[in-house]
């Protein structure tokens, strides 16, 4: 047995040091701020402001309850629709899920808006080459909200846009490739 | 198993939801934790989550800790580092009482429930839903592993010591009257196995307290007497008992 000098560290405790600091590097490399964070809005009904951060209860309910995949969790547990794995078609079934009222009951028959789309030019097939008209395509069976200019180029027309996310979801871009300027997927939604 | 079970009637879409909001059939549970905090921080009363809180108390009266050691899947993880003993002290029920406090307190001063983002049984839950629903499992492993090295860097349990579902299910449980262990005085004696073998550190020779019991059961395996017994219904017998002899 090493007698303990005043002063020094144990093994044991350089151990524990040694642990926390690296348990703090990987808690930090895992949890910080992703880059690649892409434009999210939050599901239909939710709470403005602070109120839905405080009222959600984080169980996922919404998240079961989206037949259509649309909604994911953020790091803090809140629900989001960013598109890329999904899209709302606006059956409202993640509020009638919601056991926290952090999603309001809405009434059905009126339009519902929880984003709006933005184009990125830098990266859309359609503006940089001519081509690509899908999101054009899939708008045409929904909102009618993305119109093509002479050069077939999209637009977004805010007044109609609602923020479904469709655009997003058929946009060919890599959602991956989302760091570069020229690559990853050319919209994304933008909170109202 | 029966932790897997839980997750399978989930995943199955039978019962919807997590630990942190169950729907089964018409009926809603929430954790009582959860409801206090984001009432707390969101600062308006919620009758769907308060009933569903009720229910579940009602169940924590039934059956103790029981979520602790046959449904949480924290156990598969924490608790690996143990000592017998430690943090069982005569402070424990206030130490509790302020883990509590202070979880709904800091969800009331961040209008956020903050325990809720990192609990870890939240946090697994809503990994398995994410993985589910092709997201990634990635980041609720990497949490509950810093839980883990914390737990392990401290020297405590995470269960015992640090839980607040675990505090708030202790402090409940004193008016659990079913399913609970006891010794057989006949034939125990005090051997201190069962301590070894407790995930709570309990004793069941010497300590009167059982509210922190979890009903594992992995004393009545280990006791080589086979002393411990499981009562079905035990209102405070001993006291009574003891009361009757003294008036005698």
């Amino acid at each position: 047995m090493a007698v303990e000098q005043p002063g020094s560290l144990s093994r044991r405790d350089f151990l524990r040091v040694v642990g926390g600091v690296t348990g703090a590097s990987l808690l930090y490399l895992l949890l910080r701020p992703d880059k690649r964070e892409f434009g999210s809005v939050r599901p239909p009904g939710a709470l403005p402001g602070a109120g839905f951060e405080a009222q959600c209860i984080r169980c996922g309910k919404c998240l079961i309850a989206c037949d259509q995949n649309a909604i994911t969790l953020n790091l803090e547990g809140l629900p989001q629709i960013n598109g890329l794995s999904g899209w709302c078609n606006f059956s409202l079934e993640c509020i009638a899920a919601c056991p926290s009222g952090a999603l309001q009951p809405i009434d059905p028959k009126t339009t519902v808006e929880i984003g709006i789309a933005v184009i990125d030019e830098n990266r859309c097939i359609a503006w940089n080459w001519p081509g690509c008209r899908l999101c054009y395509e899939k708008c045409l069976g929904i909102q009618k909200a993305v119109w093509l200019d002479e050069e077939y180029r999209p637009h977004v027309d805010e007044s109609l846009c609602t923020g479904c996310a469709a655009c997003v979801f058929v946009c060919p871009q890599s959602a991956a490739a989302g760091q570069s300027k020229k690559y990853g997927k050319a919209v994304s939604l933008k909170a109202t | 198993m029966v932790t897997v079970l839980f997750f399978v009637l989930i995943g199955s879409g039978l019962w919807i939801g997590s630990t942190c909001s169950l729907s089964i059939g018409p009926v809603d549970f929430s954790c009582p934790l959860g409801a206090a905090q984001v009432m707390a921080a969101a600062g308006v009363f919620i009758p769907a989550l308060a009933a569903g809180s009720l229910l579940t108390l009602l169940l924590i009266v039934f059956f103790g800790r029981a979520f602790c050691s046959w449904v949480c899947p924290g156990r598969w993880v924490f608790n690996r580092g143990t000592r017998p003993g430690r943090g069982s002290g005569k402070y424990r029920a206030w130490i509790q009482r302020g883990l509590l406090g202070g979880v709904v307190g800091a969800a009331w001063l961040c209008h956020s429930p903050v325990f809720c983002v990192i609990c870890p049984v939240g946090a697994f839950c809503r990994g398995a839903i994410l993985a589910g629903n092709g997201g990634s499992f990635l980041p609720m492993i990497a949490w509950i592993g810093v839980l883990l090295g914390a737990e392990w860097a401290s020297g405590l349990s995470w269960c015992r010591d640090l839980c607040p579902l675990g505090a708030l299910f202790t402090r409940l449980s004193r008016f659990n009257p079913f399913l609970k262990v006891k010794k057989n005085p006949e034939i125990c004696k005090p051997c201190n196995v069962c301590e070894k073998s407790c995930p709570e550190g309990l004793n069941l020779a010497k300590d009167a307290d059982f509210s922190a019991c979890t009903k594992c059961y992995a004393c009545l395996e280990a006791c080589p007497r086979g002393a411990i017994e499981i009562k079905g219904y035990d209102g405070k017998l001993p006291e009574r008992i003891k009361e009757r002899d003294a008036s005698r």
